[in-house]
């Protein structure tokens, strides 16, 4: 049998490319509003030879001001990721990525701030195969 | 002792490949199932008390799901064969070096179906009839990834 090689690390850099652009902020310290990518999990191995993976990430999107923002970021992020075939990784052919649930919610921060957050999540299931010596 | 079925997976010979040659796995396997069956046969006659059987026809089938990959050798030689008729020379098992070890034989593919669910791998589920004696020692040959 093959040698385990995990594929979270690239799954999170391919949603993470694919995610970045102009006027979008990623990562969990940059101002609002923002995008976020967060619960990564790779599954089992899908295959016996352990080529093909499936790993599921959410994706957020956060607002301090307006539900709008959060919607916006949302499209874009959509538009990104499974509008855009021509994506791309070293060792890994990407199968396919599939959009799950989209969660709305707002919140409210403290009792003392009453400050409310817009946050929008959207599961990504991302399916990679190892690609094989000889491809 | 007990053991996974993650080792236990199917191989074919590739028709332009000689007998000494490397076997190939199937790419992307994702289950099989081997049943080996003996049909009884009723000796009983009305002077009998019960009913005697005897082991009678033997007979064998398996089945192997993978996902649908129109470039592995493996898959696209068993449409071929399908489409052709010919029959395939298989193991259901493991590599074990310097041999394959498991269930060894001839068989014809009755049924190739695919599966295309929305949001999954395409998978692909291969059944064979087998033809012939199975053999479920082992095989002198070298069973590799494509």
């Amino acid at each position: 049998m093959s040698t385990f090689t995990s594929s979270i690390a690239s799954a999170f850099k391919l949603i993470r490319n694919a995610l970045t652009r102009q006027g979008v902020k990623i990562g969990g310290t940059a101002a609002y509003p923002r995008v976020e990518i967060h619960s990564v999990v790779e599954d089992a191995p899908q295959t016996k030879d352990n080529s093909v993976r499936s790993v599921t990430a959410t994706v957020e999107c956060v607002s301090a001001e307006k539900v709008a923002d959060v919607v916006t970021l949302l499209e874009g992020n959509t538009e990104k990721l499974f509008a855009d075939a021509g994506l791309v990784l070293t060792g890994w052919d990407v199968i396919g990525i599939v959009p799950g649930q989209v969660r709305l919610f707002d919140e409210q921060q403290s009792l003392d701030s009453a400050a409310v957050f817009y946050r929008v999540l959207q599961d990504v299931t991302i399916w990679l195969e190892l690609k094989t010596n000889n491809a | 002792m007990a053991y996974l079925g993650n080792n236990i997976r199917v191989a074919i010979r590739l028709q332009d490949e000689e007998s000494d040659q490397a076997m190939h796995w199937l790419g992307g396997e994702t289950s099989n199932n081997f049943n080996l069956t003996a049909e009884a046969v009723e000796v009983s006659d009305k002077r009998d008390v019960w009913a005697k059987y005897i082991a009678g026809k033997m007979g064998s089938t398996f089945e192997a799901t993978v996902y649908a990959d129109k470039d592995n050798p493996p898959q696209v030689e068993i449409l071929s064969l399908l489409a052709a008729g010919t029959p395939v020379e298989f193991l259901v098992g493991q590599f074990t070096d310097p041999e394959g070890e498991g269930y060894h034989g001839i068989g014809i593919i009755t049924a190739v179906s695919d599966t295309n669910d929305f949001g999954a791998v395409a998978s692909r589920t291969v059944s064979v009839t087998v033809t012939d004696e199975v053999d479920p020692d082992y095989l002198e040959a070298e069973v590799i990834d494509d």
